[in-house]
């Protein structure tokens, strides 16, 4: 690390999930990244006393998470030709608690997807994320324009309405027949799942 | 779900996808849902996804016309593309 990106990642840590994002976002760094840890911001998040400082700390506990706040605050969807953003706090407030939510379970939908080894299921685990980022999204617009339902409601429940399937792709030796296709089978599987501890 | 912290009315939405009618006019979170499904450029690799039966297309031509419809798709897509760039590091 040079001397003045590591003074910059001394002088202020939120500033560092800046660059820290940037060189993610160039697919430099993968970061480890605690299940737990960002489910209890979701729990948090569903806390209605929950504040700013808090949501930014919890972030910021975990760097994948604060890389990529700051990369969704930035996208085409949130930056509105705004100046970039370099910091968590400015990217949260940016994009909201909902939005925040919204990313903290796409990564946990994310994250069963990592950790398929076996190429086919890799496939159909990106696959799904594809049609669960197009089925947010539609969601989001839909809510907005057609049904008037909570937009970013609906955006989150896009995002985990397939969340059951990234954990089965996932785990094909505790659910075997889950890698068929047929529906039934689909149904019986999310069953499974969601009585499963 | 439980797990996930997925509220409830969210998580009810989401139960009831696999067997869910299209309500008209569509006005709840399932049928934000099934409509978003409806629409989907990629389909669940999973098969889970359950069709939505042709009347209820026919209907939603009452609802969505083609330009809205066109519209809503390519904002939506603009969406989803930028999703996949910022989470998939």
């Amino acid at each position: 690390m040079r001397d003045t990106e590591y003074n910059l990642v001394v002088k202020n840590r939120l500033e560092a999930f800046g660059y820290i994002a940037a060189q993610a976002a160039r697919g430099e760094i993968t970061f480890p990244t605690s299940v737990n840890a960002v489910l209890r911001l979701q729990l948090a998040l569903e806390d209605p006393d929950f504040h700013l400082e808090e949501a930014i700390r919890l972030v910021l506990g975990e760097p994948q998470l604060a890389a990529r706040t700051v990369a969704l605050a930035n996208s085409a969807g949130f930056n509105g030709g705004g100046p970039q953003i370099t910091n968590v706090r400015a990217a949260v407030t940016r994009i909201g608690y909902r939005r925040l939510q919204a990313l903290v379970a796409g990564l946990v939908v994310r994250q069963f997807g990592s950790r398929i080894v076996d190429p086919v299921l890799r496939a159909k685990a990106e696959q799904l994320w594809e049609h669960t980022a197009h089925v947010a999204a539609l969601a989001q617009v839909l809510a907005r324009r057609v049904t008037f339902v909570n937009p970013d409601t609906a955006l989150f429940a896009g995002i985990v309405h397939e969340v059951g399937g990234f954990y089965l792709l996932s785990r094909p030796t505790n659910f075997p027949a889950c890698s068929t296709t047929t529906r039934r089978i689909g149904a019986s599987c999310a069953r499974t799942w969601s009585a499963s501890p | 779900m439980k797990k996930l912290a997925i509220p409830q009315p969210v998580a009810e939405a989401i139960g009831a996808l696999r067997d869910g009618w299209l309500n008209m006019p569509p006005s709840s979170l399932l049928d934000t849902l099934l409509m978003a499904n409806l629409f989907a450029p990629v389909d669940s690799p999973l098969g889970i996804k359950e069709p939505l039966p042709s009347r209820s297309e026919s209907a939603l031509d009452f609802v969505l016309d083609e330009e809205t419809l066109q519209d809503i798709l390519r904002e939506a897509d603009r969406t989803a593309r930028s999703m996949g760039e910022a989470l998939l590091v």
